[in-house]
């Protein structure tokens, strides 16, 4: 299916409704994922669903429905279920109507080699990165996974608009006796992931780790990597509502366009990066932009939904899908050469909140803890908690490093960052 | 449906799979959210599709589709072959699978009222009642209130002769107050219990009752005092219990994760064979897995390979005994059969081994919780969910609550904020001195469990009754946290 019979069908479930308001979205998802582990694929899978989204209000009164499938059957079923749940639901004093009609921007489309990934290719790269281990001793596990989303939306005012958006990642764990390391590489384009290189930079740092030492908890000075700040950011975003702070309870309650952290954090979302790109559009069809979230540490916006953005008199700042903290032309390599003795951790594992209202957050480290001795990882290190807020982290930064693409829970460019006292509370086994 | 199923066996077979399965499956789920006096989201889905799994050159592949068509079963069975085949250039070994005798059967959960045929302006109604009751009390500044309704049709038919049919319902609600105040905001929630039961399961008499206790709590919360950081006795009620024991015994019992499967993402576990027979807990601790547990989250009369819900030790008296298993995995430790916990979220997923409904078993003499209470001088007495986080080997835990009071001489002394518990797996469970007894045992359960890659949610129960630990470490999240050195 292509766009254009993607927002065809969009169309027809808003011709079938005869409610005020209709917003219909359909999205067809094809997706592919080859895992293994203990050097072996263990589980290899490819699916296609597709999905059409029906919002329908009577006045103020608004019922959703979902089913799988475009027939003309399922146009119907969706329309039937949303206009039932709608003739009955109490008025929503939110509601908006649909939006007008909009120019969207020109925004990078899902890769065709991407879509074009078929399972044996990713079993092929499975096999070259357990290869380039070349060490029967180590056990490697991971993912090689591909998803290609189709979305098209139509509205009974006439708006309508299509994306594709395509992500691909390989990622390693490398075990060894006493000690793991882990790599990923994430592009929209599969052509930019090499799993070889990904296989041998984990294979690395299991070896550098072997043994690791008892590192008491305390507060350190640490380089935290890519995928660690990725982290950390994405719970300070999740919490960064304009309706929560201005409610009182939120850790940004009356912080917008004060300084918030150092003067040397930017975060913007930029929609044209070729890696991660955003999309053209949001949930209700309004284009979408390139956004400033903390400017030279000063914080310029908070997420603001389409309602509370009209109520307020706000820019409407919707959830964003790829984020860039700016850094320098540093490498890690570099920053840890700067680095007398700390601690050089390469991800957080299971962060949860601790304190929402002061963003603290716990989690621990996980595949890859080495203590830096005279700018060198000299060794590595048993495992350890911490309780600590990105608030604190990002306002205590030394120095920032080159931005890698990272994708997670949010996705995007994040720098590696030199920290000082971040705290860490409790140790484990291992 | 039956006939598509076994079209796709068959053409899997036919061109080489030496085993094959196929689910179709039907979902149907409401899920409805009030945000203070506005309904914010009522939203009805529905999801059908069919998933074929196969084994062929000795390697697993899977292909999934929403098509239901002949067509479409001959594709998807066809491409499910094709991903084995790349698979198996890939593999150390063929996949042996536990023997598991074929049958026949149904199997449906209990459902006195239909949650479906309940008039959406009634479900809608209770919310907003629950919303409005809360912000009603003085010092709540925001109220919601949420309800889900699902249901799951399954076939599932394997060229091992298996051919089964479900029909499980699940329903849940609760709601939360916010109180804003003091220069803080606290939150303070009730849950009924998840259960594969009708809309019987959501007692409106029930839910309306709780609702100025909870918000009273929530005000109160806000001029609590900070947890002192030390080492004291917690006595933890059966929904704080849940969540520990879903993530210090129920993963780490999960044998995919610890034979290696889950290295890259869910992570491994202490639990490994050799530890079998090893302490786990004190003797006052026995954890059974019980997938015949009436209206359990994860009672669905079978798994996804087909394999009939058991009931099994975990720890017997503190004594590790067993896993959580599915065929491939229970072949490879030599076990005889898989006890069933091999489970997939969608047509379109993958089985892979899940937590059962997992329960720690009451106490054998009579004990209340106020009795444990007025038994413990110096402690603390935690209610509900809050933080939870656990190392990828299941050992170093920190957890939270949603509500907690200091316990002085017995008796209860006022509430705490920032509450949060650290220890280690088999020291935490090894300190619990005190279990009550069966009066006071109550299923709760956990909705949204995600494992795997892409990750795949799941549910199950996880019953207990108010249990003591002894000396445990409290109170380090916060404790010694300078604030911000300010911006550079």
């Amino acid at each position: 299916m292509d766009t254009s019979a993607a927002i065809e069908i969009c169309r027809k479930a808003v011709a079938a409704s005869e409610s005020d308001d209709v917003l219909a979205v359909a999205q067809v998802d094809q997706d592919g994922s080859t895992r293994f582990a203990n050097n072996a694929i263990t589980q290899n899978v490819a699916s296609r669903s597709g999905k059409l989204r029906v919002q329908v209000a009577f006045g103020r009164r608004r019922g959703v429905a979902t089913v799988t499938g475009f027939d003309d059957a399922s146009v119907r079923q969706a329309v039937a279920r949303a206009e039932a749940i709608a003739r009955l639901a109490p008025e929503d004093t939110e509601h908006l109507p649909p939006v007008e009609p909009a120019r969207y921007r020109d925004l990078p489309q899902g890769a065709a080699s991407t879509a074009a990934a078929d399972p044996a290719r990713r079993a092929d790269g499975v096999a070259r990165a357990i290869a380039a281990i070349g060490d029967e001793s180590l056990r490697a596990a991971g993912s090689y996974t591909t998803e290609n989303v189709l979305m098209a939306f139509a509205n009974s005012r006439a708006a309508e608009g299509a994306f594709t958006r395509s992500t691909s990642t390989f990622t390693t764990t490398v075990v060894a006796p006493t000690s793991s390391g882990w790599a990923r590489e994430a592009s929209s384009d599969v052509d930019d992931l090499d799993p070889e290189r990904v296989a041998r930079r984990a294979r690395d740092f299991a070896r550098l780790g072997a043994e690791p030492r008892e590192v008491p908890p305390g507060e350190y000075r640490v380089v935290l990597a890519p995928a660690a700040v990725a982290e950390m950011l994405t719970f300070l975003l999740f919490s960064a509502q304009q309706k929560d702070a201005d409610e009182g309870h939120s850790a940004f309650a009356g912080k917008r366009g004060t300084k918030l952290v150092s003067d040397r954090v930017t975060l913007r979302s930029v929609l044209d990066d070729p890696a991660c790109p955003g999309v053209p559009f949001d949930q209700h069809g309004l284009p979408s932009d390139d956004i400033d979230w903390i400017v030279d540490g000063e914080l310029r916006h908070l997420m603001t939904s389409r309602y509370w953005a009209t109520h307020k008199g706000l820019p409407h700042t919707p959830y964003p899908l790829t984020v860039r903290m700016e850094g320098s032309d540093k490498s890690v390599e570099e920053l840890i050469g700067s680095v007398e003795r700390g601690l050089y951790v390469t991800r957080f594992w299971y962060t949860r909140f601790v304190d929402p209202m002061a963003l603290l957050l716990t989690g621990m480290t996980r595949d890859g803890l080495f203590l830096i001795e005279d700018g060198k990882l000299a060794a590595g290190a048993r495992h350890l908690r911490y309780n600590d807020s990105p608030l604190r982290v990002l306002s205590n930064i030394v120095d920032l490093g080159r931005p890698e693409v990272v994708h997670g829970y949010l996705s995007g460019r994040f720098p590696p960052l030199v920290v000082d006292g971040f705290r860490f509370t409790s140790s484990t086994s291992f | 449906m039956r006939d598509l199923a076994r079209l796709a066996i068959d053409e899997a077979i036919r061109r080489g799979a030496t085993y094959a399965d196929a689910r179709i499956l039907r979902f149907r789920r409401q899920e409805l959210r009030a945000e203070d006096r506005r309904l914010g989201s009522f939203s009805d889905a529905e999801d059908v599709g069919i998933g074929v799994r196969v084994l062929a050159g000795g390697a697993w592949g899977f292909a999934g589709s929403h098509e239901l068509t002949r067509e479409e079963a001959v594709r998807v069975a066809a491409e499910a072959v094709a991903v084995a085949r790349a698979s198996a250039t890939c593999t150390k070994r063929e996949v042996v699978l536990a023997p598991e005798p074929a049958r026949t059967g149904t199997f449906a959960s209990e459902v006195r009222v239909d949650p479906f045929a309940v008039d959406p302006a009634d479900k809608a109604g209770l919310l907003l009642e629950l919303t409005e009751g809360l912000l009603a009390n003085t010092g709540i500044r925001k109220a919601s209130a949420w309800m889900t309704l699902r249901r799951a049709e399954r076939l599932f038919l394997s060229s091992e002769g298996h051919d089964l049919e479900s029909d499980v319902t699940t329903t849940g609600c609760a709601y939360t107050a916010t109180a804003v105040g003091n220069g803080d905001a606290r939150s303070r929630t009730f849950e009924l219990p998840p259960r594969t039961l009708g809309y019987e399961n959501l007692d409106r008499a029930r839910l309306l009752a709780e609702v100025d206790r909870v918000a009273a709590q929530a005000v109160e919360h806000l001029t609590a005092p900070s947890c002192p950081e030390a080492r004291l006795d917690l006595v933890l009620d059966p929904h704080n219990l849940a969540l520990t024991i879903h993530e210090s015994v129920g993963h780490a019992t999960e044998l995919d994760r610890v034979l290696g499967y889950e290295e890259s993402l869910a992570g491994r576990s202490f639990a490994t064979p050799d530890f079998l027979g090893g302490a786990y807990g004190s003797p006052e601790i026995t954890f059974v897995a019980d997938n015949t547990l009436p209206g359990g989250l994860a009672t669905h009369g079978f798994d996804d390979e087909g394999v009939e819900g058991q009931r099994w030790d975990i720890v017997r008296e503190g004594v590790f005994r067993g896993y959580g298993t599915g065929r491939e995995v229970a072949a490879e430790l030599g076990m005889e059969r898989s006890n069933g916990t091999c489970r997939a979220d969608h047509w379109s997923s993958i089985p892979i081994v899940r937590i059962p409904n997992l329960s720690l078993m009451p106490g054998q003499r009579p004990l209340t919780p106020e009795e444990l209470i007025a038994d413990t001088k110096d402690g603390i007495y935690i209610e509900g969910r809050g933080s939870f986080s656990i190392d990828q080997m299941r050992v170093n835990f920190q957890f939270g609550g949603d509500a907690a009071w200091r316990i002085k001489d017995g008796r209860l002394a006022g509430m705490l904020k920032n509450v949060t518990y650290q220890s280690m797996t088999t020291e935490f469970w090894g300190s619990c001195d005190a279990v009550c007894d069966e009066r006071f045992w109550v299923p709760n359960g956990v909705l949204q469990c995600g494992k795997g890659d892409p990750v795949q949610i799941s549910q199950m129960t996880h019953g207990a009754a108010t249990a003591r630990f002894r000396g445990v470490k409290v109170g380090g999240a916060v404790g010694g946290l300078k604030p911000s050195t300010g911006v550079v």
